[in-house]
């Protein structure tokens, strides 16, 4: 299901002296099934940006395309539009509330009538999706780890069965495991036919992943590209106040001392292979 | 009955940069909270400069003389112009004009954000936001800073300001300072480094004693900075790297040396 954005512009406040244009002439289409990361220091437009794709905020002026469809359009069934693109805010575990896991996960599917087997069959299809035990469900959701807590946060969009899913910061405040774990995840939705829109100021959640990159900087699209192409422009990025992933600060950093590498290394074990090469140590072991 | 600290002994000396890290539920903020009295020990004993927090007439004397500055900075701001949640401390004390005046002018200068006294809390950025509440906590002239993720909610260049401003106070005024972080390249900077682990100290030492541990840092849900596991993927490689290297640069002025020298 793609997403296009055409000519968005979005004022907040317009024709108060608090006026701010948070997207200016946004132009994008993000493809069915695609792994997008969205980069870009505070109060660049990046959660904005996310929120005109499922019509919580609608575009001062341009059009939001979802499944072809113009959200501004009237009579569109909004509704059924945020149940194709699911929005996982920032620490969604604080808006859990059910007095069990089962409970909090099946709120969406019953507001959508559904009747209880396969209320149920949701259920447990998200759960599984995102690495909960059966034995859960009866747990209360409250006092649960960090990671935990937003797996069960994330299960109660999941069981929903949108087409896209937007999380915007899904590792904030996580430790590194609980990070890799809650990366590893989003990892499989693609494969599970879902679109990713992953906003992040950590550059290494999305060079592991993205398909492509959007840096956006003062409510524009500042660059689009493959992890590769991007972060092989540090000064670029860094003269916007974002940073590359550490692998590709290496090999840049290295570049500079004049090492003969290639600037196209985004994940450490790329930059590792790289610089074992250029050593003469090639063939070690991994 | 779990207990958020078991048994913890620790000393924190004047003047030191101390990080610590461990899991999530690892009891890093319970113990952050135990510094400045926010919380009480149920067993055990905490001194600030010798005074038993637990005695409340030492309340208030250990409170000026440890701030705490935490992750979230729309939460800890309290009013609409920067220069008046600077002051909001000292005003609290009772302080005279003059005097709140010029800690205010102390603080935000040694935080950098001096020519923004007059703006808007809301309208700065997030790293600006965090460099006021640290300002807020300076203005009661402490002794020592504890920081609960401070970084946690910012972009690269938001951490690199924070990070910047602490480590700069910790140098020149010799400011205490206790770190609490999941990021391990923040930690690197540190002078000592502690690990919690259960409510207890799992590891302790300086960065590079407790970064070469990284298959123990991974079983407590941990990492090492990214040179440290670059460093380490090299070695497997046969690339002949010397122990201890913690930072980027380090790592690369090493490689260098290997590369000239082939």
């Amino acid at each position: 299901m793609p997403i296009t954005l055409e000519q968005v512009s979005h004022v907040y406040q317009p024709g108060t002296p608090y006026e701010w244009r948070a997207l200016d002439n946004v132009s994008l289409t993000i493809p069915e099934g695609e792994f997008w990361g969205v980069i870009g220091p505070t109060g660049s437009g990046k959660s904005t940006l996310i929120q005109h794709m499922n019509g919580l905020l609608k575009p001062t002026s341009g059009r939001v395309l979802v499944d072809d469809i113009d959200l501004g359009q009237r009579g569109v069934n909004l509704k059924a539009v945020r149940q194709k693109v699911g929005l996982v805010f920032q620490y969604p575990e604080q808006q859990l509330f059910g007095e069990t896991i089962f409970e909090d996960i099946a709120f969406g599917p019953r507001n959508l009538g559904l009747l209880a087997g396969e209320v149920e069959a949701r259920v447990a299809r998200a759960m599984e999706r995102v690495g909960l035990d059966p034995s859960f469900r009866g747990r209360t959701p409250f006092g649960l780890s960090g990671g935990q807590a937003r797996r069960v946060a994330l299960a109660g969009v999941l069981a929903m069965e949108p087409r896209v899913l937007i999380l915007d910061e899904p590792t904030a405040g996580l430790d590194p495991r609980g990070r890799e774990e809650i990366l590893a995840l989003v990892k499989t939705f693609p494969g599970l036919g879902m679109s990713v829109v992953l906003v992040s100021h950590s550059m290494d959640d999305v060079a592991e992943q993205a398909d492509q990159v959007l840096v956006m900087h003062r409510g524009r699209v500042h660059m689009i590209g493959t992890p590769a192409e991007l972060f092989s422009r540090r000064a670029e990025l860094e003269a916007i106040g974002l940073g590359v992933p550490a692998a590709a600060q290496l090999v840049d950093m290295l570049r500079e001392r004049g090492w003969n590498l290639s600037a196209t290394a985004v994940t450490l074990d790329e930059a590792v292979a790289g610089i074992a090469a250029a050593l003469g140590k090639g063939g070690g072991r991994r | 009955m779990t207990l958020a600290l078991d048994h913890v002994s620790l000393t924190v000396n004047r003047g030191e940069f101390v990080a610590v890290l461990g899991m999530n539920g690892s009891g890093k903020s319970t113990l952050a909270r135990h510094f400045n009295s926010l919380l009480l020990p149920a067993e055990g004993q905490v001194l600030v400069d010798g005074m038993d927090t637990r005695d409340e007439k030492h309340l208030w004397s250990i409170r000026d003389r440890v701030g705490m500055v935490f992750q979230n900075p729309d939460n800890q701001i309290v009013a609409a112009v920067v220069e008046e949640d600077v002051a909001f401390g000292p005003e609290n004390q009772g302080r005279p004009s003059e005097e709140i005046r010029q800690r205010v002018e102390e603080a935000l200068t040694a935080v950098g954000m001096v020519h923004m006294r007059e703006r808007a809390p809301h309208l700065l950025s997030g790293g600006q936001k965090q460099r006021v509440a640290i300002a807020g906590a300076l203005a009661l002239r402490p002794a020592c800073l504890v920081l609960d993720e401070p970084t946690a909610m910012l972009d690269p260049s938001g951490r690199r300001e924070v990070v910047d401003v602490v480590h700069r106070l910790n140098r020149e005024l010799g400011m205490t300072v206790v770190w609490i972080t999941h990021f391990m390249e923040e930690a690197a900077l540190a002078d000592r480094v502690v690990v919690m682990a259960g409510g207890k100290v799992a590891l302790e030492g300086a960065p590079r004693e407790v970064f070469v541990q990284s298959r123990r840092l991974r079983e407590l849900r941990l990492d090492v900075p990214p040179a440290v596991a670059a460093a380490e993927r090299l070695r497997a490689r046969g690339v002949e790297l010397p122990e201890g290297i913690l930072t980027l640069d380090e790592l690369v002025d090493a490689l260098c040396r290997l590369h000239s020298n082939k």
